[in-house]
């Protein structure tokens, strides 16, 4: 309790010296100073750019007839504009459709507009010759093989003893 | 005038005549003395609170002018003229002092005997009221700059919080949390002063 009752006697203080810096009176004559120094700061400082006048008054921009004819060169720069774009644009082409022609063979197009072109195959102008090769008969084979067969056996067998 | 040529005046206006040149500059400083007249006292309190030194304070405020001068061609289209000046003074006092060199306290003791209202008190008060004065002002300016700068700026009654952030060019909350840690720590400041006395 004692330490808050501290703190606002101290805040109240530093408001007090605040608050009287704070609206102390400016001195006398502070406006005509700096309005002396304005006009003499006026004439030294440049202004930013400006459009120089125009020198007849008969062409001046902001005559009444100046500012139509402005305003219709201005109609006439765009709808000339407008129209050299038009004039320049082609037609479109409308796109032959080929007719709907119904697919032999059985297949139909499912009811499609256009059908791409199909490839042509390639055209046979002579007609083909296979030569083969001759083909040996089944029946050869195992003939060699009994052949064989019975002369492995032959010289298998032992020679027989000559009759004692 | 007709309807088209009254459309036309409107977007095709070039203001380049003498004439109109000197309207326009004849309005400008005109603009200018009334803000010369309405704030120049708010931005000479401003400075002093800052810089306490009569001299330098007025010199910030003409500074101050002389930068509004260079912007006169934009003076219209502000919106808050009022702070846009004190913005403008602030950042002129904060540079100022952050280049001039430390004085010693006992010159701000004099300089704020000299400056602050002394009716009907003696000579021996008006000494001791000027140095309880600098002990607070010598604890303002121990404190860190962003609280201190927020309770300099929330002694003038005439800036609320929200123009106090827009000068400082920072958020209200801000404004009001800075005020808040200020007032602690000043609070701390005098007691621990006044202890070891």
């Amino acid at each position: 309790m004692n330490t808050t009752n501290q703190n606002a006697l101290a805040n109240d203080s530093v408001e007090a010296t605040l608050r009287l810096i704070a609206n102390l009176p400016a001195p006398k004559g502070l406006e005509d100073r700096i309005n002396a120094s304005l006009r003499t700061a006026q004439q030294s400082v440049p202004r930013k750019g400006r459009l120089l006048s125009w020198p007849g008054t008969k062409f001046r921009p902001g005559s009444d007839w100046m500012r139509s004819a402005a305003a219709a060169a201005i109609v006439l720069v765009v709808a000339g504009g407008g129209w050299g774009i038009y004039s320049h644009m082609q037609p479109a082409r409308s796109v032959a459709a080929p007719p709907h022609v119904a697919a032999s063979a059985g297949f139909s197009s499912a009811g499609a507009m256009r059908t791409p072109n199909t490839l042509n195959g390639p055209v046979v102008t002579h007609p083909v010759t296979v030569k083969t090769r001759p083909v040996k008969s089944p029946a050869q084979k195992p003939h060699h093989r009994v052949k064989a067969a019975a002369a492995n056996k032959a010289a298998a067998q032992p020679i027989a003893p000559a009759a004692k | 005038m007709s309807t088209g040529q009254a459309v036309f005046a409107g977007w095709m206006e070039i203001p380049t005549s003498a004439a109109h040149e000197r309207d326009h500059s004849q309005a400008e400083e005109e603009m200018l003395a009334a803000l010369v007249s309405q704030y120049s006292g708010t931005l000479y309190r401003v400075a002093f609170s800052v810089l306490r030194n009569a001299a330098d304070a007025e010199d910030a405020v003409q500074e101050a002018f002389l930068r509004v001068l260079h912007h006169r061609d934009t003076l219209h289209e502000l919106r808050d003229q009022r702070v846009w000046l004190i913005r403008i003074v602030w950042n002129i006092v904060l540079d100022r002092k952050r280049r001039a060199k430390t004085r010693p306290e006992t010159d701000d003791v004099a300089d704020l005997a000299r400056v602050l209202p002394a009716e009907g008190l003696s000579a021996e008060q008006i000494a001791s009221a000027a140095e309880h004065h600098a002990h607070v002002l010598a604890c303002v300016e121990r404190l860190p700059a962003k609280e201190r700068q927020v309770l300099m700026l929330s002694a003038f009654e005439e800036l609320s919080s929200v123009e106090i952030a827009s000068i400082l060019g920072t958020t209200e909350s801000s404004v009001r949390s800075r005020l808040f840690r200020a007032r602690n720590l000043m609070a701390e400041l005098l007691n621990h002063a006044r202890s070891l006395r």
